[in-house]
């Protein structure tokens, strides 16, 4: 009956060396099956609160369950389809123009692979860690820069007189120490195209 | 006794999880209703009707099903009910070995979702299937309906389990090797994924995507083949097939009961394709009870393995001493030879002298 262990035990240490090596192979190939074009989309987008700044990373943790979208409380989650990437199919996206976050933190709350890493619903947390990207006003577009009074953005701002300020006679500057990215100041814009992006890169004006 | 109870758990939780499939979008429509009428505009229920109809039943929803829709979100993939959350075994797996060597990707509900149903395959083996999995509640209905309309049993019954050739071990581990590999390509393949994104497509954002196309695909080949994508394909039918290869609860026969002359009822039934008349503890059986419903002799029974006592002297010493003379009627099923085989290097015979089992039944 004694001699049986040590098969047993070998057969065990062979099944953890083989899970080992899989693990590795799975940290060095697994890069190279996401087919990574330069740029996600042929449009800007913005990750969820949460999402970590590089992508791939992002893609690597996503496992592509939508249970975010299915308790965002705004709405605002979108996903991509297999025809604008495959790489990127399935894994969330907003775009703020058409719907803006709400800063619920329900998808962060409820994201199982942390590829939305946990944030609790507090004003403090919130204000500190989320990054979803950062504004910028295009001065040119913008109303209140050339001879009118608007500064909709800054009433439409959850940081109100911390991200964006008005400086006179109501022209909006963003602080970028303070501006979370939740995109509801281009969603609330009144100009056509909007005057004030939120973008994770800064790629006009 | 029959164990009615397994049966009435299955049923309950099939038809469960095929509810919150369903289910789970509208909640989110309705959540979101209250911040904006117009969130999902490509969707059907966000129609001039389903408004009108919601602006006389919210403050109704709000009080009384608030919570409900607060607890309950996801589906068969990825689900979360009050503060547990799930996601599909096999995808968990993956995504912790992928990221063995990365702990910050380590969420403890992963851990969770990949340990507890390894610890419930190890225990119950392919329980996942039979009663969690939507797929396998519309093979079951599409199984139902060929026989009420064909008249004709599925072709691929009453005949064993065959072992695995070299060419479906190829095809599994070139399958799997890609899954893993691959953090894609798994949502487009399992099908409680599949059919959660595609039902969540439609109701929430009014179309069919490639997940569709696929679960039409699925369904297709399931017409075609019955059953056959849950027996052959599915890769978590195949991972948890793997592990229940030394699983503690199984399906049993009564000892000293014989069956009837010629009876092979608990075969036509069983819709995974396997052997229950011959072969006990079938690594791949999911314990849906169909067969133990059917058998006029009550000779199968859902219970702990008794093949497993040949790997646990003990117990079956101390069911010597007790006189139980049930617990050691041992029969060499599939997994046991597999092991005498692999393991200590002899062969079927039961008299050999190396092989544990032939000790134990030479003591009776």
């Amino acid at each position: 009956m004694n001699k049986k262990e040590p098969a047993f035990k070998r057969k065990y240490f062979l099944w953890g060396v083989i899970t080992l090596f899989l693990a590795f192979l799975g940290k060095v190939f697994s890069k190279a099956f996401l087919w990574l074009p330069s740029k996600g989309a042929n449009f800007d987008y913005l990750r969820p609160p949460g999402a970590s700044k590089d992508e791939t990373l992002f893609l690597l943790k996503c496992i592509r369950c939508r249970a975010c979208a299915n308790v965002c409380e705004a709405g605002c989650i979108r996903f991509f389809t297999f025809l604008e990437n495959p790489a990127y199919a399935g894994t969330p996206y907003l775009i703020p123009r058409i719907k803006a976050c709400n800063l619920c933190m329900n998808c962060t709350q409820i994201c199982p692979t942390g590829a939305l890493s946990e944030i609790p619903d507090v004003k403090e947390e919130i204000y500190e860690r989320v990054d979803m990207g950062k504004a910028f006003v295009l001065e040119s577009a913008c109303l209140s820069y050339n001879g009118r009074v608007c500064g909709v953005c800054r009433d439409a701002c959850p940081l109100k007189d911390r991200a964006i300020t008005l400086k006179p006679v109501a022209k909006p500057v963003v602080h970028e120490e303070y501006c979370i990215g939740c995109g509801r100041c281009e969603e609330r814009c009144p100009q056509l195209p909007a005057a004030i992006l939120v973008r994770r890169e800064k790629t006009y004006a | 006794m029959r164990n009615l109870w397994l049966i009435k758990l299955r049923k309950i939780s099939q038809t469960f999880f095929i509810l919150i499939l369903i289910l789970t979008p509208v909640f989110q429509v309705i959540r979101v209703y209250r911040q904006d009428p117009f969130p999902y505009r490509e969707s059907f229920l966000a129609s001039n009707f389903f408004n009108a109809i919601l602006t006389e039943i919210d403050k109704p929803l709000r009080n009384f099903l608030s919570h409900f829709y607060d607890d309950l979100s996801g589906g068969p993939y990825s689900l979360k009910i009050w503060f547990l959350k799930m996601v599909e075994p096999m995808s968990s797996a993956f995504a912790i070995i992928r990221n063995l060597f990365v702990p910050e990707y380590w969420t403890w509900i992963l851990a969770m979702s990949f340990l507890l149903p390894l610890l419930i395959a190890f225990l119950f083996g392919r329980i996942y299937c039979g009663y969690v999995c939507p797929m396998s509640t519309i093979t079951h209905l599409h199984l139902r309906l060929r026989k009420r309309f064909k008249k004709a049993e599925p072709g691929y019954s009453a005949t064993a389990l065959k072992p695995l050739s070299t060419k479906r071990k190829i095809f599994i581990s070139i399958l799997f090797l890609v899954l893993f590999m691959n953090p894609i390509l798994i949502a487009y393949i399992l099908p409680p994924a599949l059919m959660q994104h595609s039902v969540s497509d439609f109701i929430l954002y009014g179309g069919f995507s490639l997940w569709g196309l696929m679960l039409c695909l699925v369904f297709i080949f399931e017409w075609i083949k019955p059953a056959y994508f849950c027996r052959k394909i599915c890769p978590t039918g195949l991972f948890l097939t793997f592990l229940g290869k030394y699983r503690r609860f199984s399906l049993v026969h009564v000892p000293h009961v014989k069956c009837e002359a010629g009876c092979h009822l608990c075969n036509e039934v069983c819709w995974l394709g396997l052997n229950p008349k011959t072969r006990e503890n079938d690594p791949a059986c999911d314990l849906c009870q169909r067969c133990v419903m059917v058998c006029p002799q009550h000779r199968l029974k859902a219970g702990k393995a008794s093949a497993i006592l040949g790997d646990r002297p003990r117990i079956a010493k101390l069911a010597f001493k007790k006189g139980q003379k049930g617990l050691l009627v041992l029969k060499q099923s599939s997994s046991l030879t597999f092991f005498i085989k692999k393991v200590r290097g002899c062969g079927t015979a039961p008299s050999s002298p190396f092989c544990p089992l032939s000790r134990i039944s030479g003591k009776i």
